[in-house]
């Protein structure tokens, strides 16, 4: 159906660049700088301060004092859900960021081998760690290193690096075997340059939009493992481990078991979103599918 | 009354936008063969699968198409599905994506021959293995038996061309059957439809791009561009006199490039 | 077939050995020394060194490595750090509470998935359509664990039908107590999964769809209808058999998550107590377990999509069709990817 030119794709994207905002973008963008603003401000005030060992009733209803309430010790809620949003979005950034280099590094590596076993050797590896669950890896880690926000991280970001290294592999191949690149090899560019000329402005769409959802998982991944006690331990506030206390009490004061949740919830999806967005914008033919 | 009719059809996206295709007017009676011809982008793919209906919902089709009576445009999908096969079968361009590549062939051409004739059991099988003989492919127990993939292209299309005859239209749409074939095979399966179609006493509707592809095959032709006819007559007429300049730059286009070298004759005709 | 069976075999074979080890020498990677820590402060060194010859750490850590293995193949899987008892009579019992736990949610997930998401892609202009979508956008994006303590909170303890957690001691000898003890925990799970996979589903029925051969059988006078059952069902199945797969690897790893939820001593709730006690002989053999079990189903649902597809049969395994490489796309998409994008 579509015809093959030897326009880059490049050219292309340049009339798509225009930032037109479809209601993905604005939903996720929405939401992601709630949760953005709240970490931020956190940084400058909270309601309470984070090291007070709880003056307030304990599991102390949402009340003007306490916009949240309380939780088990008597620590005012809000103020830990601030310092919370910090965590998540430390972790989205850092297992991300990981998960990134790792990824496209060897990613890019394999595709512009010309040796087919090494490249074998590496989609092999990749599909291997592909299949070992990320919360198993992240259990690993845990027991050799102990529980704290950087094990959460690396194995996160290392667990997820098998996909973006999988992704970077198969998209970097299919731009190699263009006819602009050919011609772009037939001219004697150099291989570093084809890459970074041709390939990574070509793969980029597709790259961010996964790692948009590497985000998202790893924001998933560290809550479960914070639920688990296995991740940043106190007094480092985490939304999991907030859930975790909270479900002792959760039929008194079921708002500390609602409210870190529901965070957790409109992080991850603003993300998602994000993620759906930049793809409908980069890719306008998918836009029927959904 | 003519077998097929189409009167001002215009076909556009739903929603606000331009018409894709506009003012199509033209008809077909028995034993007629009528080609379409135009580039990329036209609208003779569209206009072919309008005919019978099958346009995907995000297109709007205004107009009249009465095809054996039966007002295409207006009819609902019942109604639709009864004309469809038996009145006008189609095949397609891409004959790999048209099969379906987990079914193995035989099976695939029996289908329409119990939807339509009613075949079952051991006389469908026979008349797999005579449709396959009609459609030139020899070995018809291997073959039944194989899937598309381990097919050649040729070999594909002559199998979507017995399953468009096991229908028994009275109209056969071939919408750039060829197209996707390679230049050796394309002359063989442009000669086996020439013969079917003159066998089963069908009309034809022969689409491509392809100027010398057709011109054999074909006595009438449409010519399309930008999803308007811009001329049409006998196909020997405008080979030798075209009038719209479209026309013309087709004609010399072809003159430069002939592919299907048993019909020079025709083109070679014009200086 | 066979050749392929064989090849497939091996990498399988290959890939257990490699997951095993890589577990074995990460967690060597432990600084410190375990018989140090088991014998305690006060152990002169002959009591030390007994202990090491009792865990086998005295010997080189290859051959530790083979030991393990190969007392494994003979079902000894070694001696708890924590209880100095036998892992392997432990793993048995806590499997008679996470299998069940995560073929049940299995089931339930399939039942609620597969409808819905085919639903959503049929109808997906109308408000069904739109509405199971929307559903399944936010149910993706919720935590397994958030689930289980809101349906404890309303349905063990606002309502309390369901125990809020806890398995029998006797186990599955009472088991209509046991079964009480589990449905909170398998419908946590089956809604965790279906919100995933709907989406997967629906993506790979719309692909289905759009198909050409769909719109040959509609031209040759097939009902849309007809369309579908004759070609459209058996086409995606490839998709749905990978989808499947993967379901059944995220149930088991959704158990052991929600057994922490739910106080339930399966399988899961072992691996984590292993993990904080750096109980390494029962973390290490739980993970190979687990992975075991992901690496064969895994094998078994591309056999199983070898049978339906006659073209991944042929093409060797790097370079797939696109039905495969949509396959591949949905195995490698591990927490909650977005299936939207099929084809890579």
């Amino acid at each position: 159906m579509s015809v093959t030119t030897s326009e880059s794709p490049q050219e292309k994207a340049y009339e798509s660049s225009r930032l037109e905002l479809n209601s993905s973008l604005i939903i996720g963008g929405t939401l992601i700088s709630i949760v953005l603003v709240i970490a931020l401000v956190s940084f400058f005030w909270t309601p309470y301060d984070p090291n007070d060992m709880g003056e307030g009733i304990r599991l102390g209803a949402p009340s003007m004092q306490h916009w949240i309430g309380t939780d088990k010790l008597g620590r005012d809620l809000f103020t830990q859900l601030m310092i919370g949003a910090r965590l998540a979005f430390v972790v989205a950034i850092g297992s991300t960021s990981i998960a990134a280099f790792i990824g496209i590094s060897l990613g890019l590596l394999a595709a512009s081998t010309r040796n087919r076993y090494i490249d074998e050797a590496f989609s092999y590896f990749f599909d291997v760690l592909i299949a070992f669950p990320t919360i198993l890896m992240a259990m690993l880690v845990v027991t050799i290193r102990d529980a704290s926000i950087s094990s959460a991280i690396l194995a996160i970001g290392f667990s997820a690096s098998a996909i973006v290294s999988r992704l970077s592999r198969i998209s970097a191949t299919s731009i190699l075997k263009t006819d602009y690149v050919k011609a772009a090899i037939a001219c004697g560019t150099s291989r570093p340059a084809i890459i970074f000329r041709h390939v990574l402005p070509n793969i980029y769409p597709i790259l961010v939009v996964q790692l948009m959802l590497v985000a998202s998982s790893a924001i998933l991944a560290e809550a479960s493992l914070a639920y688990l006690g296995l991740g940043a331990p106190p007094p480092q506030a985490s939304w999991g481990r907030m859930l975790l206390e909270a479900q002792r009490s959760v039929m008194r004061a079921p708002w500390g078991a609602i409210v870190p949740g529901v965070m957790i919830i409109a992080i991850v999806m603003g993300l998602n979103f994000l993620g759906d967005g930049i793809r409908e914008h980069f890719d306008p033919e998918m836009r029927n599918k959904n | 009354m003519s077998l097929l009719s189409v009167e001002n059809m215009g076909i556009s996206l739903v929603g606000p936008g331009n018409m894709l295709v506009e003012g199509i007017n033209f008809s077909l009676e028995k034993g007629d063969r009528l080609g379409i011809i135009g580039e990329s982008g036209s609208g003779k793919s569209i206009t072919a699968l309008a005919l019978l209906g099958l346009l995907p919902g995000s297109m709007k089709v205004t107009g009249r198409i009465s095809l054996a009576g039966t007002d295409v445009v207006n009819s609902s999908e019942r109604d639709l599905v009864k004309i469809r096969g038996s009145k006008a079968a189609t095949v397609f361009q891409e004959p790999l994506s048209a099969l379906d590549p987990l079914m193995k062939v035989g099976r695939q051409i029996a289908g329409p021959l119990k939807l339509h004739q009613k075949l079952v059991g051991e006389a469908a099988r026979r008349e797999v293995y005579k449709l396959m003989e009609r459609v030139q492919l020899s070995d018809p127990d291997r073959i039944s038996a194989s899937f598309p993939h381990e097919l050649s292209g040729g070999q594909r299309q002559r199998i979507a061309i017995a399953m468009a005859l096991a229908c028994k239209p009275e109209i056969l749409i071939a919408d750039e059957p060829t197209t996707a074939l390679d230049v050796t095979v394309q002359g063989e399966v442009l000669l086996l439809l020439d013969k079917l179609v003159k066998e089963e006493g069908m009309s034809l509707i022969f689409i491509t791009h392809d100027l010398p592809v057709i011109a054999r095959v074909v006595s009438r032709l449409l010519v399309m561009q930008d999803g308007h006819i811009v001329e049409e007559g006998s196909t020997s007429n405008i080979i030798e006199s075209p009038k719209h300049p479209y026309t013309k730059k087709l004609i010399e286009a072809a003159r430069t490039v002939t592919a299907v070298p048993y019909v020079n004759e025709k083109i070679g005709k014009r200086k | 077939m066979n050749r392929y069976m064989i090849r497939r075999l091996t990498l399988l074979m290959l890939s257990a050995i490699l997951a095993s080890s890589a577990v074995f020498f990460l967690l060597r990677l432990l600084p410190g020394d375990a018989a140090l820590t088991l014998s305690g402060m006060e152990a002169t060194l002959e009591e030390i060194e007994a202990t090491r010859r009792q865990l086998g750490t005295d010997k080189p850590i290859l051959v530790q490595y083979f030991h393990w293995i190969w007392n494994m193949l003979q079902g000894d899987f070694g001696i708890s750090y924590l209880n100095k008892l036998p892992v392997a009579t432990e793993i048995k019992r806590r499997l008679a509470v996470t299998l069940p736990l995560s073929l049940s949610a299995f089931v339930l997930a399939t039942l609620i998935s597969f409808p819905l998401g085919i639903l959503a892609a049929v109808r997906r202009k109308s408000l069904v359509g739109i509405v199971v979508s929307a559903g399944s956008s936010i149910g993706v994006a919720i935590p397994v664990f958030w689930v289980g303590i809101i349906l404890i909170w309303i349905f063990a303890l606002v309502i309390p039908i369901f125990p809020a957690g806890g398995f029998p001691f006797e186990g599955w000898s009472e088991p209509w107590e046991a079964i009480k003890s589990l449905v909170l925990p398998v419908i946590t799970i089956a809604i965790f999964m279906s919100s995933i996979l709907i989406r997967y589903v629906r993506s790979a029925i719309l692909d289905v769809l759009g198909q050409d051969y769909l719109r040959t059988a509609c031209s040759l006078g097939y009902s849309a209808r007809m369309a579908r059952w004759r070609h459209g069902i058996r086409n995606a199945a490839v998709p749905l058999v990978a989808i499947m797969s993967f379901e059944l690897s995220t149930s088991l790893l959704g158990a052991v998550v929600i057994e922490n939820v739910y106080a339930i001593p399966g399988l899961g709730d072992m691996l984590l107590a292993g993990v904080i006690n750096r109980d390494l002989p029962v973390v290490q053999d739980i993970v190979f377990i687990i992975t075991l079990f992901v690496l064969i189903i895994g094998f078994f649902a591309e056999l199983a999509q070898q049978i339906i597809d006659p073209r991944l049969r042929i093409i060797p395994i790097r370079s797939r069709s696109a039905a495969g490489l949509m396959v591949e796309d949905k195995l490698s998409q591990k927490t909650h990817p977005d299936p939207g994008r099929s084809k890579s």
